[in-house]
């Protein structure tokens, strides 16, 4: 499986990582398992671009989720050994950080968020608390419907087929999300 | 004498059966009260155990050791409920936090969460 690498990211969202800075983005289990779980994980790679890496602990988290029988996580870790997904290491540095942030150590949040800090990173997430809570930290956040929202802004998906998927992601995975307003609002607004 | 007594034990009689209708009376409404309240009313001990996690994940001069030990000390069986609980309770709780607390996948805890009538914050 290989996934289209869009690196252009201008004009179309001020949440995501401005063109010619190249940031690392840290994507978190549960975005993984979302757009896993609806078979749809290139969509991931097309509006947010390359590289994107997991933590150790989301590594492990997916890995455990397909031990347990959530097979729909197999095609998120292939991803990885075709190196189209990245694990990150955590050096001395970030585990200082990791005994700092305010999260439990051994879940992806926590890793993920400690790596993003050492390393000005961003992190992509659909836990609203753990969105602000990782703005409030300094870093670089992206939410799910940021991603929604630039896949209909970037010309990636109409927004017929966006509003689709989020009803998929409501009948499917059960996600209710806020402010759907403001997915589709007028990117000259 | 003996006639005496044995004219009290007929109404004695009648007050314990009517005392065990009523308390069997009550046991059902009981029961049925904790049937139609408990996937969202958390039971006394839920709450307890859920206000010490609560207040361990926002006691800043805790380690995460201390606030580990805390987590881990909540009897198994009242986890998931515990972890619902905070999370609503509590907005500094993450899925993370869910996780740790109920001891799944951060992948399961919306639908744990869901199970609990707790609706998770989705970005």
């Amino acid at each position: 499986m290989k996934f289209p690498i869009c690196c252009t990211l201008t004009g179309w969202n001020q949440s995501l990582p401005e063109q010619g800075w190249l940031v690392t983005t840290l994507l978190d289990t549960n975005i993984l398992s979302v757009f896993a779980k609806l078979g749809r994980l290139e969509l991931l790679f097309q509006v947010l671009g390359a590289p994107l890496v997991i933590s150790p602990n989301v590594q492990r988290e997916l890995q455990s989720g397909l031990a347990l029988g959530y097979e729909n996580l197999r095609p998120a870790l292939a991803l990885l050994e075709t190196g189209q997904l990245q694990a990150i290491s955590i050096e001395a540095a970030e585990q200082g950080l990791l005994a700092r942030v305010p999260f439990p150590p051994d879940k992806g949040e926590a890793d993920s968020l400690a790596w993003c800090i050492a390393h000005a990173g961003t992190f992509v997430t659909n836990d609203e608390r753990a969105a602000r809570r990782a703005s409030a930290l300094g870093v670089h956040v992206v939410r799910q419907r940021d991603i929604l929202r630039a896949l209909w802004v970037k010309g990636l998906l109409s927004i017929e087929q966006v509003r689709a998927l989020i009803v998929e992601m409501e009948t499917r995975v059960g996600i209710i999300l806020p402010d759907q307003d403001g997915i589709f609002a007028d990117p000259s607004d | 004498m003996f006639s005496e007594v044995r004219t009290m034990e007929a109404p004695i009689a009648n007050v314990l059966e009517r005392l065990d209708r009523l308390m069997a009376e009550m046991s059902a409404v009981r029961e049925e009260l904790t049937r139609l309240e408990l996937p969202h009313m958390p039971s006394m001990q839920v709450a307890e155990w859920a206000q010490k996690v609560n207040a361990a994940i926002n006691d800043p001069t805790l380690s995460q050791k201390e606030r580990e030990e805390v987590v881990k000390s909540v009897p198994t069986p009242l986890r998931h409920a515990v972890a619902a609980e905070c999370y609503r309770a509590n907005k500094n709780v993450t899925f993370g936090w869910v996780a740790a607390i109920a001891g799944v996948l951060a992948l399961e805890v919306p639908d744990l969460l869901h199970a609990h009538g707790v609706e998770p914050e989705f970005a």
